[in-house]
């Protein structure tokens, strides 16, 4: 519990990280004083920078990381496998797949393109338990497998249709497919917003049961689990905050991917959920302000940061479950 | 290493009481194939019921079927005179418990907080663990020699331990009945002799019926109340270890060539015939 409580202090402090440091800095009385509504005397752009810029990129960095680690963290709880993360199953790519027909198909821009990335998204994991469930259990590599060859078919998909659509759009695309929070804005934060709290509540509520699932699926129907139907439940869940999530903010990988482990060895078996969404936040929000502070004058997609902080940490992962298994 | 005495124990459960579980005309159907057919059985209550038979005979499904795991493609498993599948399923969790071939133990949990959770159908969906909870999982875990391990991680357990903790995670549980489906797999002789040993104790100290699903037969001999022969998804035949254990039955159920004679206790010790080029 302390170390759940140490990471919601770090994700505040790497919010004021955000929002008060980089290349432009803002004092913390005057900060205070923007939110209250006051413009900074002699300062005239501070209230634009902190009210559309810095603080929307760092809400919707915190919301979209706070989904990203949650629902990394259940797909690999249920699935018993750490390469189980949405972004590894094709859930990512599926979703930029969507917002890419969007793009080109129908010519939708903005929130034609992140309603395409939540249809890719859903349309994914439909796809995945359609051809795994045949077989009565959802555990085990053969949903892991499926999901990874879906996630080759969008990728392909994706880059014909991008090299089809005209230049103008393909580079719209490009920027939400790296995963990015340039297009933060106070409409997709009430959205994701909303849908974080209907969602995590549910989560909470029923996590006994999830955490049941942990001695396998026969134990757990012997202890009296509801086995199927928490599984249902939870896939659901993780699904809606995932798919919003990259419908809202593109495919920013490997956030969900590395929370979960994460958190496991920083909380162990208990409060693993929380820890993992905390760890996510905490990952978005410091790795956008990389992002916008790298290049000076200029911006990279956060996507880029956490993928290129992210491989090196699956390819550690893989290694070091390959020596425990020797 | 084997505990031929009941210890004396600080911590109690709540005694067992005698539930009649019974298969009536069950059949049990995996994956397109009728694995049991038609097999009547009552589980001898509040004794150690072992399960013997060749690979593939039905013996883990039989188990699977009683445990409410499988649903019958036709009969019905009863507890109490009541059908199993009428029960919620927490209710039948309080009553009947099982211990199946391949528990998964979580990563980063420690002995007592796994075998905390055998307290999962007593506990409302917010409520913090109760004196009731804690008593049992105090007392699972000393009636199985564990409680030096509580705060050791799962991860960390050698194989005799961490069987041992399974069993400590279904004692807790508190069922009348509990279903062990292979409990000795992995295990080195003397481990699997003190695991036995304790499934026994456990039923002569708190009344728990126990059926097991036992490859080992000299091991089911020497610790069952009660032998049940199954081949081909039919009970051949059941009762004492020593009407069971016959040189005849073997060769029927096992196509076993194999002599029998009685150990100090009593009890049939099955020796296979020796190797015929050996003669």
């Amino acid at each position: 519990m302390a170390m759940v409580i140490a990471l919601a202090i770090g994700l505040v402090g790497v919010f004021a990280i955000r929002v008060l440091l980089g290349t432009y800095t803002v004092a913390i009385p005057d900060f205070f004083s923007i939110l209250a509504g006051h413009s900074i005397p002699g300062a005239a752009g501070a209230k634009f920078i902190v009210l559309q810029d810095k603080l929307p990129h760092a809400v919707l960095g915190t919301l979209a990381g706070l989904a990203f680690g949650c629902s990394g963290a259940i797909f690999q709880l249920l699935l018993r496998n750490p390469l189980a993360s949405p972004d590894i199953i094709g859930i990512n790519t599926s979703a930029s797949l969507g917002a890419v027909v969007a793009v080109s198909m129908f010519g939708a821009a903005g929130t034609g393109m992140a309603t395409g990335g939540l249809i890719g998204a859903v349309a994914c994991v439909a796809v995945i338990f359609g051809l795994s469930a045949q077989r009565e259990s959802m555990v085990g590599n053969r949903f892991i497998l499926i999901g990874l060859g879906i996630s080759v078919l969008a990728v392909a998909l994706t880059n014909y249709l991008l090299s089809r659509v005209n230049i103008y759009k393909a580079a719209d695309a490009a920027i939400w497919l790296t995963g990015s929070l340039g297009s933060a804005s106070w409409q997709r934060i009430s959205v994701l917003g909303l849908v974080l709290v209907v969602v995590l509540p549910l989560i909470a509520l029923f996590s006994r049961n999830l955490h049941a699932l942990e001695v396998g699926d026969e134990m757990a129907s012997g202890l009296g689990v509801p086995v199927a139907s928490t599984r249902w439940l939870y896939v659901v869940l993780a699904v809606l905050l995932v798919a919003f999530a990259v419908a809202m903010t593109g495919p920013i990988t490997f956030v969900a991917f590395v929370s979960g482990p994460i958190a496991r060895k920083c909380v162990g078996g208990k409060h693993s959920l929380t820890a993992s969404a905390l760890i996510g936040a905490i990952i978005v929000v410091l790795a956008d302000f990389v992002a916008a502070n790298l290049i000076p004058g200029g911006r990279l997609p956060v996507g880029v940061v956490t993928g290129i902080v992210g491989a090196p940490i699956l390819l550690w992962l893989v290694a070091a479950a390959q020596k425990e298994r020797s | 290493m084997t505990a031929t005495q009941a210890p004396t124990m600080t911590s109690t459960s709540k005694p067992a009481q005698s539930l009649r579980l019974c298969a009536e005309s069950l059949t049990l159907n995996y994956g397109g194939r009728n694995i049991v057919e038609n097999l009547d059985f009552e589980v001898p209550s509040g004794q150690v019921t072992a399960i013997i038979g060749p690979n593939g005979c039905g013996k883990s499904t039989l188990l699977r079927g009683f445990s409410r795991l499988l649903k019958p493609a036709g009969g019905r498993v009863h507890l109490d005179s009541k059908d199993v599948s009428k029960y919620g399923s927490r209710d039948f969790a309080r009553r009947v418990g099982l211990l199946p071939q391949h528990p998964i133990a979580p990563d980063g949990i420690t002995v007592a907080d796994l075998v905390s959770r055998g307290r999962y159908p007593y506990q409302g969906m917010f409520s913090k663990a109760s004196r009731e909870d804690d008593a049992a999982v105090a007392w699972a875990l000393e009636a199985t020699h564990t409680e030096q391990l509580a705060d050791v991680p799962v991860a960390e357990l050698s194989g005799g331990q961490r069987q041992r903790v399974w069993i400590a995670m279904s004692l807790a549980q508190e069922t009348d009945v509990l279903l062990l489906d292979e409990p000795t797999t992995y295990l080195d002789l003397a481990h699997q002799v003190d695991l036995l040993d304790l499934v026994v104790r456990l039923n002569r100290s708190r009344g728990t019926t126990m059926l097991l699903v036992l490859h080992e037969l000299n091991l089911a001999a020497r610790c069952a109340d009660h032998l049940v022969a199954m081949k081909d998804g039919q009970i051949k035949m059941s009762g004492a270890p020593s009407e069971v254990l016959t040189r005849d039955n073997l060769a029927e159920v096992f196509g076993l060539d194999a002599v029998v004679s009685p150990d100090a206790s009593g009890s049939p010790i099955v020796v296979p015939s020796p190797r015929k080029e050996m003669l």
